[in-house]
């Protein structure tokens, strides 16, 4: 995620003294996925810990919201992130080839709001399936960054069609 | 005990395709009944949890090497089909796991473009992967390329922008 350094402190200074799971939910969304599960692990086993007297039963607890605090990052951001495909492709999908126009996504929760430009380069013609490859920009206030995918149609909709990469080459990503 | 609780959440995903719940449950379960065992063999706490967060690592490592194997047999099945086929034809692609930490799953292929040149072979191509929801047949369709290693094809898709990844890690 974009979001800085000094974003993700405020972020968790903010919330020190909220429930873990809203912790969870609010840092989620500003998108500090790397630091979230972890922080409501040390503040949940903490108070675990504290509360027994046994630093093991803190530990364990730990261990645990660990690993249900970041199933629930990677959902929230997975659903999010399919959200923005699915608003690239729906705008591709009506677009003929050479055309440019303009994309944007406004999540209910309006963290992480996106937008830019969009422009089919290709129809990926085959008896297949209908699909086209596209550029797309994504823009902040001072910086434009173009990016290229596929998207197919899948009975009635346009979806996002870039398959996986090639499993030696994800190695430190997921 | 430790094993059983490890292979019971695989199995018991397996049937469900849930991986990250896998990745998640193996993870804690080894931590968890390693902390356990370690606090019953030490009286140090601090002792018991780094035992613990070292088992929990090393299944965590075990896991992803088994599920980036299996994956890897699907990519070569479908880089394989796609292998023999010439542009615009379509083709079938299956997969069967040994183990069934992810779906059996089959469909059809076509090449939509060749890309290459006198030193290297690579094949731009459409895929589907064909599934029943609510008793209904549902298609997917997605693309990636495919290149010639040797006499093998493999996948060639490389990975996305990291500017774009993060939600997915």
């Amino acid at each position: 995620m974009e979001m800085g350094l000094g974003g993700a402190r405020d972020g968790a200074m903010e919330c020190a003294a909220m429930r873990p799971w809203r912790l969870v939910a609010l840092l989620a969304l500003a998108g500090c996925n790397t630091t979230t599960a972890q922080l409501t692990a040390v503040v949940t086993g903490g108070v675990a810990g504290a509360s027994t007297g046994s630093p093991a039963v803190g530990f364990l607890v730990a261990v645990a919201t660990d690993a249900g605090a970041n199933y629930v990052v990677r959902y929230v951001g997975r659903t999010r992130q399919g959200a923005e495909q699915d608003a690239i492709a729906e705008v591709a999908g009506g677009l003929p080839v050479g055309t440019e126009a303009a994309w944007k996504i406004e999540h209910t929760i309006p963290i992480g709001n996106e937008h830019g430009q969009l422009r089919v380069v290709r129809d990926i013609d085959s008896p297949l399936a209908a699909c086209k490859e596209l550029a797309f920009s994504v823009d902040e206030s001072k910086t434009r960054s173009w990016y290229t995918a596929d998207v197919c149609k899948q009975a009635e909709r346009w979806k996002w069609a870039s398959a996986e990469p090639a499993v030696e080459r994800w190695g430190f990503l997921q | 005990m430790l094993t059983r609780l490890v292979l019971l959440s695989m199995s018991a995903c397996a049937l469900s395709g849930c991986n990250s719940v896998l990745t998640a449950t193996t993870t804690d379960v080894a931590g968890i009944a390693g902390a356990g065992v370690a606090s019953a063999v030490t009286k140090s706490p601090a002792a018991a949890a780094g035992i613990g967060l070292g088992i929990a690592a090393g299944a965590n490592a075990g896991l992803q090497y088994v599920e980036r194997n299996v994956h890897t047999v699907e990519q070569d099945r479908i880089a394989q089909a796609a292998g023999a086929l010439d542009p615009g034809v379509v083709g079938h692609w299956d997969v069967s796991h040994k183990i069934r930490i992810e779906d059996n799953e089959h469909g059809d292929l076509v090449v939509t473009r060749l890309i290459g040149s006198s030193d290297f072979n690579c094949k731009e191509i459409v895929f589907s992967v064909d599934t029943m929801v609510k008793q209904a047949p549902n298609r997917a369709f997605y693309t990636a390329t495919v290149c010639q290693d040797g006499t093998a094809w493999k996948w060639a898709s490389a990975e996305p922008a990291t500017a774009r990844w993060s939600a997915l890690q």
